[in-house]
């Protein structure tokens, strides 16, 4: 490709500029790292920054011993899949008749969907609703009140209505049913919208732990992230000791710190390692990008 | 048993209401199109429709033991309250500040990072970076409202040595009513810059190569090629992006304020929510909590809808 | 009003959500049981076997594998000894009071709860959502009766009815003062007493490089967020912040008083002379015990626990760090003092839907009495062994057990000669119960002890808030010391003399 020099230079900067900033963004990350690979007294004592001291992997080999995260981690992942997948069918089969012009009560649908985004009931009347629902502690309450999400209904919807028309209506004339068309020619080549709703909402899942404040008060339901709570958060803010623990003589010596780093870092990895997977179909989007034309 | 009824009851209106001969006919040969949107529209009704009426305890003193239905009826008692509250007036003004800053700041840093991502041609270097600058986001505001209060530690912290070693003062970003802020709003960006981006890098991936081919044969400038191709194919997400950002413009983030925020930035940082939290959370105040978050809602509401009026006359699609 | 209907209507939905084989008919169950002998301790296996649930505070502690809330082999021993079928349930730690307000809107309500949130008991004593216990009290309590001090069930009666059974507090306050030794030492000073003598060392710890790396990088004092850990310096001026004492047979908030003025007044001195580390108001847990163990502090008001925590570390770190309790320093007139606990640590209550308040009242009588012992310690002879009439505890099992804590101080008695023998068990090095004597003789304790008043459940929050803020500037000196006055008159009227209003109508009942 032939660029003028001034491209040249604007380019290398865009190349060093990005560099520094994912090495911003990556700091911390490596800050925690550091310290979950590090004793508690380097840490208490603020002498780890981005390189272990003490190095030792045996935060690693306790957290993983750890019965209570071993259960928590298995319940995010299967909120994760189910979840996910829930989402991600519901807003494809939703999104589809919506992009086509010619079902009736279209724009009344839509306006539902649009307007849900705009206005809610907030926390209390929604408990209630679940509530009535049945749903409170249960596996399902993390499933279904956040079963469709509207704006990515809007996002798939709009990618949709840009699958040419041509495709679809040969694919009819050789005898294609409705729902084949949507499953055979529509969603493959939708494939780049699907993997980022995909990811919206596997990290969303994965990073939940609000609705369990709300919805679950079972131990055995409880996801990885009420457990990184309870390790991570908890004394964190109670120095004026308000909250009611005045025996807070026995924690203090059980709650270390590289612990804490090390089941933060463990609960991390998982949800990072799913995004490379979906990273392909954003590169694939550019191939299909041909097809199209 | 209240909810099925009410869905019941909405489901026979719409079937009557799309009657007709003509009308049958074109929903005979797609009735599989229209089931398959059911449990979509089920959801929207059970779940988001049925709380919009649950907001009537906003006007009353309800009580989870007497119900909805044997609550007593205050009329507009908690909004009266509201308003009276002597505090409401700056946490309403920094609410919309910081929300106002964030969104003029915060609200186009994804697309351009999209952008310049795109522009990298080194495939490998590319994704690192993208893989880069999204962890931010997975770490949450508790763990990195500890790491900034290190890193921007007036005596020990390492902005702060760089600025002494420049020969300034230290700054005292977190307790400085002045800085407060600006503080917010950056590690705000920081975060949440590179997972925001994620969205317009597929919708640049969306764009027919072709465009661009028959741009450089045309011989268009990269710059040009930006201009004319890359932001007008991108500006519907932009749009629709902007316009529901504006419906929560009052929602300013609750966690990360109440990580950061101390007695010496009240004045510039206490907001709605962390307000809410004080006087309804904390203290169970159900219908008040209800009547502050209609008074967004409704604010919200009325952006949304003057924009989307605005967006319509300048020619885009708009969300409705 | 129709309180009956409502509580029909309530019961019908915890029944149709209640999976649990419970007695079809209450009443007639508890009457068989009142029919059983009752009373002494001996009785209980003859006492009905009933099934309930219950919820506490697990604090964050792990169970060790295989083990969990409801299988585990204390939650046993009460089992089998109060012949009860105990079901557990422990929200998070982390927003445990909101997950007990989602409880109590669930309508699949538990037989008991456990709240540390005074204004939650009476926002739902107010809401008529918990059952009075007197009679199952009278019954199945004599224990409880004895263990918990008559001022204690006071603060749970409302009209007469007992609304919740409280859980005392062990230890009559928190702080205490800790110095380096080993500084003093480098620097030629003797341990200070009045106030003016803490001002000194504060000074030669910040400006005379106590630590001798020629370097400054010493703190005079260390404090924390929300005006933490600076009880002793306002205690040396007879008061307290926040709380109700006596003024001329009225009770006034001591917040208001011209000695908070002064303590504010020292403290803001301290801060501008640069005795204070200047990022006091950003200090939480973590970094606050990292800035002790690191060196950067060597003077400051203590946990009592501290000694085992931030103390220990930095002994760990720098061997040469010695450590040693202080007098609580001496104000102008002679005072001394630091912050009292409440009498209550936590709040057992029974919601209006159960139907087995007979049950609880069984239970935590036993935990309270008998069982508490073993609750606090562990099994004798596992966890503890008596050598030489001392109790040695064999520490690894004491932290694999430790999840037996959250039963005991769910329902902990008042004074029991237990938590001495548990303090001194954890080391006698860590000086624990000599902390705690020390606190108890200067303790300044809160004289309203009432349920909290409807214009503190209308006000508190802004209050404190206010209170923070004015106090937080007025240290640093972004006000002058004389928006006090002001600060006052708005306090005042913000609710303050609501407030004080109500705490006198009920001081003038109680004296």
């Amino acid at each position: 490709m032939r660029l003028t020099k001034g491209e040249q230079i604007v380019s290398a900067l865009n190349y060093i500029f990005l560099g520094l900033f994912a090495l911003l963004a990556l700091a911390p990350f490596v800050h925690v790292l550091a310290q979950s690979l590090s004793s508690h007294q380097a840490i208490t004592s603020g002498r780890v920054s981005l390189w272990p001291v003490d190095f030792s992997f045996e935060a690693y080999s306790r957290v993983l011993s750890e019965q209570e995260f071993l259960r928590s981690f298995q319940i995010s992942v299967l909120r994760t899949v189910v979840g996910t997948v829930v989402n991600v069918v519901l807003t494809c089969l939703l999104a589809y008749p919506l992009s086509k012009a010619f079902i009736k009560g279209r724009s009344v649908i839509m306006f539902l969907v649009v307007f849900s985004m705009m206005f809610g009931g907030g926390m209390i009347p929604t408990f209630l609703i679940v509530k009535e629902t049945g749903l409170l502690n249960t596996f399902w309450a993390y499933i279904i009140p956040g079963a469709v999400s509207a704006f990515n209904v809007i996002i798939i919807k709009n990618f949709f209505q840009s699958v040419p028309a041509e495709l679809e209506e040969s694919a009819k004339i050789d005898g294609g049913s409705n729902l084949g068309i949507l499953f055979r020619i529509v969603i493959p080549l939708s494939m780049p919208a699907i993997a980022t709703i995909t990811l919206f909402h596997a990290v969303g899942h994965w990073n939940s732990f609000f609705d369990t404040v709300l919805y679950v008060t079972d131990r055995k339901l409880f996801p990885l992230q009420v457990y990184l709570r309870e390790l991570v958060m908890f004394n964190q803010s109670g120095i004026d000791n308000n909250s009611g623990y005045s025996a807070n003589l026995d924690s203090t010596l059980l709650a270390l710190e590289s612990l804490k780093a090390a089941a933060l870092i463990a609960s991390t990895v998982p949800i990072l390692i799913v995004y490379p997977f979906l990273q392909k179909y954003f590169v694939k989007g550019i191939m299909l990008g041909s097809v199209k034309g | 048993m209240a909810a099925a009824d009410f869905v019941g009851i909405k489901g026979e209106d719409g079937l009557t209401v799309m009657q007709g001969k003509k009308r049958f006919r074109a929903i005979r040969s797609y009735w599989d199109l229209y089931l398959i949107m059911l449990p979509g529209i089920l959801y929207f009704l059970v779940y988001k429709y049925l709380p919009m009426w649950g907001v009537v305890i906003a006007f009353q003193n309800y009580s989870v033991f007497s119900g909805i239905w044997g609550s007593e009826w205050v009329g507009w008692l908690h909004f009266k309250n509201m308003f009276m509250a002597d505090d409401f007036y700056t946490i309403f003004r920094n609410t919309l500040l910081i929300s106002i800053y964030k969104l003029i700041w915060g609200f186009p840093g994804p697309i351009i990072l999209a952008i310049m991502l795109n522009e990298i041609r080194h495939m490998l270097y590319k994704r690192s970076i993208q893989t880069l600058v999204y962890l931010p986001h997975f770490l949450s505001w508790i763990i990195l409202g500890g790491i900034m209060v290190n890193v921007l530690s007036p005596s020990s912290g390492i902005v702060n040595k760089l600025i002494t070693m420049l020969g300034f003062e230290p700054i005292f970003f977190l307790t400085s009513a002045d800085w407060f802020r600006t503080v917010i709003v950056a590690s705000d960006i920081w975060k949440e810059v590179g997972w925001g981006a994620i969205i317009y890098l597929a919708a640049i991936a969306g764009i027919d190569p072709k465009l661009y081919e028959a741009a450089v044969v045309d011989g268009a400038s990269k710059w040009k090629q930006l201009i004319h191709i890359t932001l007008p194919s991108m500006m519907s997400v932009i749009v629709i992006l902007f316009l529901l950002r504006l419906g929560h413009v009052l929602d300013v983030g609750f966690e990360q304020i109440f990580v950061l925020y101390n007695s010496l930035v009240y004045e510039v940082g206490d907001v709605i929510e962390t307000y809410v939290y004080r006087v309804g959370i904390q203290q169970a105040k159900f219908s008040f909590t209800t009547a502050v978050g209609l008074f967004k809602a409704v604010i919200g509401l009325i952006l949304v809808t003057l924009a989307n009026k605005g967006a319509k006359k300048l020619g885009q699609e708009g969300i409705w | 009003m129709s309180a009956l209907l409502l509580v029909t209507m309530i019961m019908g939905t915890a029944c149709s959500s209640n999976t649990t084989n419970q007695p079809s008919s209450p009443r007639a169950s508890s009457d068989t049981s009142s029919a059983s002998p009752s009373g002494s301790g001996d009785a209980s296996e003859e006492l009905e076997r009933k099934s309930i649930r219950v919820v506490f505070n697990n604090g964050g502690r792990k169970f060790p594998d295989k083990m969990d809330e409801n299988n585990n082999p204390y939650i046993d021993f009460i089992r089998e000894q109060t012949n009860l079928d105990i079901t557990l349930q422990i929200p998070p730690a982390d927003g445990y009071q909101d997950a007990l307000n989602v409880i109590m809107a669930s309508g699949n309500l538990p037989d008991s709860i456990y709240t540390f949130d005074a204004s939650w008991f009476e926002n739902y004593v107010k809401q008529n959502a918990l059952q009075s216990l007197n009679e199952w009290i009278d019954k199945y309590g004599a224990d409880l009766k004895k263990n918990i001090p008559e001022d204690a069930w006071k603060t749970v009666t409302i009209d007469g009815n007992i609304y919740a059974i409280p859980s005392m507090n062990a230890e009559p306050g928190n702080e205490i003062m800790y110095v380096r030794k080993d500084w003093l030492d480098n620097l030629g000073l003797q341990p200070p007493k009045t106030l003016e003598e803490y001002r000194e060392v504060m000074r030669a710890f910040a400006e005379d490089d106590p630590d001798g790396n020629n370097k400054n990088d010493t703190f005079g004092f260390i404090m924390a967020e929300n005006l933490a850990r600076m009880a002793p310096l306002v205690g040396a001026f007879g008061i307290q912040k926040g709380m109700w004492t006596e003024r001329d047979g009225q009770l006034v908030n001591s917040s208001i008083l011209p000695e908070m003025k002064e303590a504010l007044a020292f403290i803001a001195g301290l801060h501008k002379d640069k005795l204070l580390d200047p990022e006091w108001i950003l200090n939480k847990e973590a970094n606050f015990s990292e800035k002790i163990a690191s060196g950067q502090a060597g003077l400051f008001s203590a946990f009592w626990y501290d000694t085992r925590g931030p103390i220990l570390t930095s002994k760990n770190n720098e061997p040469d760090a010695e450590w040693i309790p202080l007098e609580f320093p001496v104000g102008p007139e002679g005072k001394q003092g630091t912050t009292g606990n409440g009498y209550i640590a936590g709040y057992n209550v029974v919601p209006i839907t159960s139907k087995n308040p007979d049950a609880v009242v069984r239970m935590l009588n036993f935990m309270n009495g008998e069982g508490y012992r073993t609750l606090l310690l562990g099994f004798e002879n596992e966890v503890w062994s008596m050598q030489d009439g001392k109790i040695v505890t064999n520490f690894e099992k004491h932290n694999e057990h430790i999840y037996r804590q959250t039963l005991g101080e769910s329902i902990r008695p008042f004074g029991a000669k237990e938590e001495k023998d548990r303090r001194d068990s954890l080391g006698l090095e860590f000086n624990l119960n000599d902390n705690i004597d020390r606190i108890g003789k200067v303790a300044i304790r809160d004289q309203y002890f009432g349920v909290p008043t409807p214009g503190m459940g209308k006000y508190k929050a802004d209050l404190t808030k206010l209170e923070l803020e004015y106090f937080t500037k007025m240290i640093v000196g972004q006000l002058p010391i004389d928006a006090f006055d002001k600060f006052v008159e708005e306090w005042k009227k913000k609710g303050g003399d609501e407030i004080t209003a109500e705490v006198n109508a009920w001081y003038t009942d109680n004296k």
